[in-house]
């Protein structure tokens, strides 16, 4: 099923006809498309932003552009929750919902706390689709710098700012060990808390991960990585997007169990990593002996270098 | 022998038509009950596994035998992906299909479809709660309905049959 026919439903009927003389080939570039109440409708490609022409199609005139009123707002939160809201308390807290194919909508609205935590949000004045896209074999040229010289698999965090092909990037790393592109095929644990890795489904994941993937779906970090650790057996541990102490912990107990872990991050440079106390102790126990950082200078996915854990530089990229 | 033939013909046919709306009345009985069936299995799916509407509309379906049109309608209309609120798809499948209730027994239902699936877990519980016991209340009325006219009906229609038998004679 291409991108478009995943993405339509859940955009309001009046903008999917506005959608509808996009090409192909401005669908294939197509990564973000943001609906923000009362403002005009746009698209980010890869390099470029566009809005959605009031008549149909895309523009780069603001005044041409369609403007999303608040019935269409409404609609589209309706058909991001199926019309049950009471099914999706956890990601309102979290402020994103995963959608089939591992699309994200992130949403920006009024926070109702309780006890000084996000409890909800009301009053939903932003949507962001985020477009997921699997990219076979993108990690092949990066891969054999993850091994050391005896072709052991080094633990590796894969850093950068949003929208650099993290996740990506992690998903192909993961079905390559998983099929033993270079080395032996490893027995792989994913945590994917965010149902973006595996965009899981009724138990099977609608991306190819190879025929090694063990997929926790929607299980938190920490908790996810002991329980594949401890259930699994698995000899690399995959999540995306750590960031808590309890994130860090997990990690360090899995590295010193003996399981190499392939995680992600955002920072734009090690450094930035380094000034953060969950990665400062992450990188005084040398959880990672590979950082790599990503950007999108050349498209998503860029490397820009790689570093072992001392963040001395192994390879500049570019 | 075409009088006895058609004297016959006569109590069957009035006999019938009483029967018919003693049926009625049993069958709107029999719709209430198993619409509370289809409610219970309903904040079962949301209480418990916080199911989304349309999958939770069809689970309801299965336990709420004749009532289960509104249910799977409902959801059908969901998902068709229009962008249909829940009240909206509720209010137009309880408009567009036949149940054996009366007028005030719909207006309950569509009660239901006031922001339905638009607030968290607990206050959906508590609406689906609240319908579902008035469906109750509304189920005890028919049963007393039933009680008392459905032998009247019955009768009525058989005795109907016979005078206008004996009138002809």
């Amino acid at each position: 099923m291409s991108v478009a026919m995943q993405i339509l439903p859940y955009i309001p009927p009046s903008l999917r006809s506005l959608l509808t003389p996009l090409t192909p080939v401005e669908w294939q570039g197509l990564e973000e498309i943001r609906l923000n109440l009362n403002l005009p409708v746009s698209c980010r490609f890869h390099d470029n932003e566009a809005f959605i022409a009031s008549v149909g199609g895309l523009t780069d005139e603001s005044r041409q552009a369609h403007i999303l009123d608040k019935k269409e707002m409404e609609q589209c939160l309706l058909l991001l929750s199926q019309s049950s809201f009471y099914a999706l308390e956890e990601e309102l807290r979290r402020g994103y919902i995963t959608l089939p194919g591992g699309h994200r909508a992130g949403l920006c609205g009024r926070a109702v706390l309780t006890a000084g935590q996000v409890r909800t949000l009301k009053e939903i004045s932003a949507v962001n689709l985020r477009l997921a896209r699997q990219v076979n074999d993108v990690s092949l040229s990066l891969l054999p710098a993850l091994f050391d010289k005896y072709y052991n698999l080094c633990s590796t965090l894969l850093v950068s700012p949003p929208r650099a092909g993290k996740t990506t990037l992690l998903r192909d790393i993961a079905r390559q060990l998983a099929c033993g592109r270079l080395t032996e095929p490893l027995r792989v644990g994913i945590v994917d808390e965010r149902s973006e890795i595996a965009a899981m489904r009724g138990g099977i994941s609608q991306l190819d991960l190879g025929i090694r993937c063990d997929i926790l779906d929607g299980c938190p970090k920490a908790e996810g990585l002991m329980m594949l650790l401890r259930s699994m057996s698995p000899q690399v541990l995959i999540c995306d997007e750590i960031g808590s102490e309890a994130d860090a912990a997990a990690l360090i107990e899995a590295a010193n169990a003996g399981v190499k872990v392939v995680a992600s991050a955002h920072a734009a440079a090690c450094e930035e990593l380094a000034d953060r106390p969950v990665f400062a102790t992450l990188l005084q126990a040398q959880a990672f002996q590979r950082l790599v950082v990503l950007s999108r200078r050349c498209g998503p996915g860029t490397v820009e270098g790689i570093y072992d854990q001392n963040l001395q530089l192994l390879a500049a990229g570019g | 022998m075409l009088k006895v033939i058609g004297a016959v013909l006569i109590i069957i046919a009035s006999t019938g038509i009483g029967r018919l709306f003693a049926c009625k009345l049993q069958q709107r009985q029999i719709c209430l009950s198993q619409l509370q069936q289809g409610l219970l299995a309903l904040e079962r799916e949301v209480g418990f596994a916080a199911t989304p509407l349309p999958q939770a509309l069809n689970q309801a379906a299965l336990a709420a035998g004749h009532g289960s049109v509104v249910f799977t309608a409902a959801a059908d209309l969901l998902v068709n992906g229009e962008g249909l609120s829940a009240a909206e798809a509720f209010t137009q499948s309880i408009a567009e299909n036949q149940l054996a209730i009366s007028s005030t027994d719909r207006q309950i239902l569509a009660d239901l479809s006031s922001g339905l699936g638009l607030s968290d877990c607990d206050d959906q519980l508590k609406k689906i709660e609240l319908i579902r016991l008035r469906l109750q209340s509304a189920e005890s009325e028919a049963k007393e309905q039933y009680a008392s006219w459905g032998k009247i009906w019955k009768n009525i229609g058989w005795s109907v049959g016979a005078v206008l038998v004996l009138m002809f004679i």
